[in-house]
């Protein structure tokens, strides 16, 4: 995939944040010129040096290692996630000679059965993925730690990736902050569409009478679908500080700063963001989230296809929403990346 | 990305995708074979009660002014000395009546309305040649101790001798009410039934089933000729059963006059902000009345009427009316959607409902329906509400699939699901604790009449249709439909003709089914294989005794087993058993299912690995689906691979959304 190239601030144009300097090894880096004559320099300098890279440097397609390492975390909490409703399945239809695929005729005999049934297990099916979900979502916030770990720091001149380890620790003391960032937009965002519900229903009934409920209900769609707009901009500024904070805490090493000091630096580096590239950071998340949505649709429209077949056919199925797995971790890494050249230094 | 923004975009996404059909839809005009071209059709009822009657609508005070003529003939046996008239907006005028006192919930109309509705007879006069009889004076409202006053009695100053026809002059005021149930306003909307003096059913021995409103109960009557004309501001639009005969704009009103014959009702619509769609579809001028901002619904009603007109004439006798009215209710009056009345529907659902979703045709296609079961043959509703719903629900089922293929109930997001499964699922969820063949008042809940008089009479003729032959169930309903057009059958005539049609197992299915809370759960419950032996033990053969050692009876690449199955209650549908071999081969095995097990015997040179009883999934009443089929011992099981991957694919994919 290709990077815009004219969002990335020429480096030096802004002053280092003072965390930026404590860097996680003791011995000093270089200065940078930027100039291009010095980039073979750097493959002599000191190897173990972590170091913040520079915007220009900042690449997803540099990690390839930490996109596989997000797809195989997620690969793992989903095979737990869909574990209750796998065995739910099994254990009802797994005798029958033809399996589970029963549940995937037309017209849906028994898959009506199945999931009409009176007795506890679709609750208990339900509400242990919701947990599971909800469980592996907020541990998620320490793979998101690395992730930015790994994107934003490189070690020695030429940038190479950190150790896993070294990402994980990262992401790790990231914890607390990402997921305190995570809950106060969550919280903004689900207010802002609260009020979008609210004033779009209001705005329905008092169109009622004079347009018909068709057009007053359009009328309702257009109102929500501006207060989701707006929900989705806070989003993309917490996403900016998300970075920010970890990007912080990686390179602050162990002597990370207090909590609530790297939460409000990070909110400081993603509203001077705002002010600066919000249009840019809306396109660049934009596209990527277009892409990621039509990836969904191609999973989807793969496994309507792929209906109740087994074998060879849901095997080359997996490998198909794998992909789509993979792919789409590969594009929230990119936005990362982006979203890091975006606050800058 | 944010989950809720993805689960949004992924709805859009998908809408838009299947925005032009799904991929199972059917395209293309249905194939049309007569059910039944040899048996013959009455081309017209009986005309026995006829209404020539004048109505002036106030949209402001919500009432109806009415009056005109009836006349009525006593088309019994019998001489009648009274007449019960049905005076149902009496429903709507307090708690105390039948219909807002029935401690039901679970169906439709449980809401009170906010402004109370009524009907006041204010003349009633019998015209006999010169001699006019003022019967007014001597009207019956109610009975001793109970507050209705849905069902009148009207004590005659003479006998009506049977084939005698009398003639009535009626004059009238209706309240319409807030919409509680079909009937009344929203706004300056007004949907107008059950909204005059209506002389109730005579039977062939001289009694009349006259019912009061029940809050489940439809309706019954005779046949007539109706001459209505209704009169509205100028600037509202009607809609009324029967073609316009005649239309006058005089000082600010506009006067419509509606003339249909062999009918039993008449219900009109008038609202000033319909909008008009009209088509010629088969030769039946189709008019649809939509509230602005509805063109795609529209559309989708006039695709159904296209299909349905062509289909349901063949399997159950041509549509024999001039014109077809349906009347999509504005979102704020959608209780007054989903209704039947003669050449007028009622239809629903709404604005943004896509297509993939297809319950405007659902609705469009059951409410057409109704012109048959309800309309043709016009049961008594009261007392046998399946002879029309059931029945109806069947044919919706059967022309939704038709049309619209195994996706017929819904075709949205790579999900198929037929209307006649979820029809079946709601049959077997709800279970047979009651009699679907009992009376619209009897019922102990909404959902057990909904369950029972729908879905359960559906599902049960669906599954007699896939036990004994599909063809053989269009042609029974096309002869049944055909030979009762304007009849009024009753269950015995539907049992009587699909014994002739189908068969006596048929028949005892469906007597079982309706009037004895007839069930059926097969199972197999045993499967066993092993290699093949033959016997061991001494035998005297040509004169020499032999000994065969147990180590020496084993038959090589021959395997024994057997597999049990079991029919658990009432019902007894033949089926077909599958055997699965270990080698992948399959084989099938009949059984009339009369007895209540029956064990296959298995030999094959593989070993049996699993069996399924009614493979096809033709016993769509079966109780329990989950118990038709087993692995044998020492097998391993297909499983659920597909759940997991599915499963694995969203999970991951629900993740990703709960991280930037
Ligand atoms: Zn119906």
């Amino acid at each position: 995939m290709t990077e815009p190239r004219d969002d990335t601030p020429a480096a030096g144009e802004e002053a280092q944040p003072a965390t930026a300097t404590a860097t996680a090894t003791a011995s000093s880096t270089e200065p940078e010129t930027g100039a291009p004559s010095t980039r073979d320099d750097r493959d002599h300098a000191d190897d173990d040096t972590l170091r913040a890279l520079e915007p220009d440097e900042i690449r997803a397609r540099r990690r390839p290692r930490a996109i596989l390492f997000v797809w195989a975390w997620e690969l793992a909490c989903a095979f737990l996630i869909a574990t209750p409703i796998h065995s739910w399945a099994k254990s009802v239809w797994g005798a029958h000679p033809d399996g589970d695929a029963v549940l995937f005729r037309p017209g849906g005999h028994a898959l009506l059965s199945w999931l009409g049934d009176d007795g506890p297990a679709l609750g208990i099916v339900f509400r242990t993925t919701l947990i599971a979900l909800a469980v592996f979502g907020v541990l998620g916030q320490i793979i998101t730690g690395a992730l930015v770990a790994s994107l934003a720091t490189g070690l020695g001149k030429r940038g190479r990736p950190p150790s896993m380890t070294l990402s994980l620790r990262a992401g790790i003391r990231a914890f607390f902050p990402l997921l305190s960032v995570g809950v106060l937009a969550g919280a903004l965002e689900g207010s802002i569409l609260g009020i979008g519900l609210a004033v779009s229903s209001s705005t329905d009934h008092a169109l009622q009478a004079s347009l018909g409920d068709a057009r007053a209900f359009t009328a309702r769609l257009a109102v929500l679908a501006l207060f989701a707009g707006v929900a989705l901009i806070v989003g993309i500024i917490a996403d900016l500080a998300r970075v920010a904070v970890a990007r912080d805490i990686a390179l602050a090493g162990d002597r990370p700063a207090p909590m609530l000091r790297s939460m409000r630096d990070g909110l400081v580096a993603a509203a001077s963001t705002t002010r600066r590239a919000i249009g840019r950071a809306t396109l660049a998340w934009g596209w990527r989230t277009v892409l990621s949505l039509a990836l969904i649709w191609i999973g989807a429209r793969a496994g309507d296809i792929a209906g109740g077949r087994g074998g060879g056919a849901l095997w080359l199925l997996f490998v198909v929403h794998q992909l789509v797995i993979l792919a789409r971790a590969g594009l929230r890494a990119s936005w990362l990346a982006n979203a890091l050249r975006l606050v800058g230094r | 990305m944010r989950l809720w923004a993805l689960a949004v975009s992924t709805v859009l996404l998908a809408a838009t995708a299947l925005a032009s059909d799904g991929p199972r839809a059917l395209a293309g005009p249905p194939v049309v074979t007569d059910a039944a071209p040899d048996v013959p059709m009455a081309e017209h009822a009986e005309n026995v009660a006829s209404y020539t009657l004048r109505a002036k609508l106030d949209p402001v005070a919500h009432t109806v002014h009415g009056g005109g003529t009836i006349t009525w003939r006593n088309a019994s046996s019998k001489p009648v000395s009274e007449l019960w008239m049905h005076l149902y907006l009496n429903a709507f005028k307090n708690q105390s009546s039948v219909f807002m006192r029935a401690p039901i919930g679970g169906f439709r109309g449980n809401r009170i309305p906010t402004d109370w509705g009524s009907i006041d007879l204010k003349k009633l006069v019998l015209v006999d040649g010169e001699k006019r009889d003022d019967l007014l004076g001597g009207v019956e409202l109610k009975r001793p101790g109970d507050e209705d006053e849905t069902d009148a009695r009207i004590p005659l100053p003479r006998e009506v001798e049977p084939g005698e026809q009398i003639t009535l002059e009626v004059e009238w005021v209706d309240k319409l009410p807030t919409i509680v149930e079909r009937t009344g306003y929203d706004g300056s909307f007004h949907m107008v039934g059950q909204w005059f003096p209506k002389i109730a059913k005579l039977e062939a021995d001289g009694t009349f089933a006259h019912f009061p409103f029940h809050h489940l109960g439809e309706f019954y009557s005779d046949f007539g000729t109706y001459d209505v004309t209704i009169d509205v501001p100028d600037g509202f639009i009607v809609g009324a059963t029967g073609p316009v005969v005649e239309t006058k704009r005089e000082s600010g009103r506009l006067v419509q006059r509606h003339v249909q014959s062999d009918i039993h009702d008449f219900a009109w619509t008038a609202w000033d902000k319909f909008q008009v769609r009209k088509e010629t579809i088969l030769g039946v001028d189709v008019t649809v009345l939509a509230p602005p901002g509805y063109d795609d619904h529209v559309e989708r009603e006039l695709e159904t009427m296209r299909f349905a007109l062509p289909h349901f004439g063949a399997r159950y006798g041509k549509y024999p009316y001039p014109v077809l009215t349906l009347v999509h209710p504005p979102a704020s009056a959608s209780e007054a959607g989903g209704m039947e009345y003669p050449t007028l529907i009622t239809t629903g659902q709404p604005s943004w409902l896509p297509r993939g979703l297809w319950f405007v045709e659902t609705v469009t296609i059951h409410e057409f329906g109704h012109q048959y079961f309800y309309g043709l043959a016009a049961s008594n509703e009261d007392a046998w509400p399946f002879l029309d719903e059931g029945l109806n629900s069947y044919a919706e089922n059967e022309a939704m699939r038709a049309w619209k293929g195994p996706g017929s109930g819904l075709d949205f997001a790579g999900l198929a699901i037929g209307d006649v499964e979820a029809q079946s699922e709601r049959a077997r969820h709800f279970g047979h604790d009651e009699k679907i063949a009992q009376g619209a008042g009897t019922f102990a809940t909404g959902s057990a009449y909904g369950a029972l008089v729908y879905s359960r009479a559906a599902a049960l003729l669906e599954t007699i249709a896939r036990a004994y032959g599909k063809e053989k169930m269009d042609r029974a309903l096309g002869v049944y439909m055909r030979k009762f057009r304007f009849k009024h059958p009753t269950p015995k005539d539907l049992i009587a003709t699909i014994r002739d049609e189908i068969g006596p197992g048929a028949a005892e299915n469906l007597h079982a089914g309706l009037l004895e809370k007839g069930w059926v759960d097969y199972a197999i419950t045993q499967t066993s294989s092993h290699p093949s032996r033959s016997a061991a033990g001494m035998f005297d053969r040509d004169g020499k005794r032999e000994t065969i050692s147990p180590d020496k009876t084993l038959n090589p690449n021959r395997y024994d087993g057997y597999v049990l199955v079991v029919r658990r209650g009432t019902l007894r549908f033949p089926v077909e058993i599958e055997l699965v071999s270990t080698d992948g081969s399959r084989s099938r095995v009949k059984w009339d299912g009369q007895t209540e097990s029956y064990r296959i015997p298995y030999s094959g040179s593989s070993a049996l690995r699993a069996a399924v009883v009614d493979p096809d999934e033709r016993i769509l009443l079966d109780q329990h689906p989950e118990n038709d089929f087993a692995t044998a011992p020492g097998h391993p099981t297909a499983g659920a691979p597909r759940v997991l991957e599915r499963g694995m694919f969203w999970a991951a994919t629900l993740l990703g959304g709960l991280t930037p």
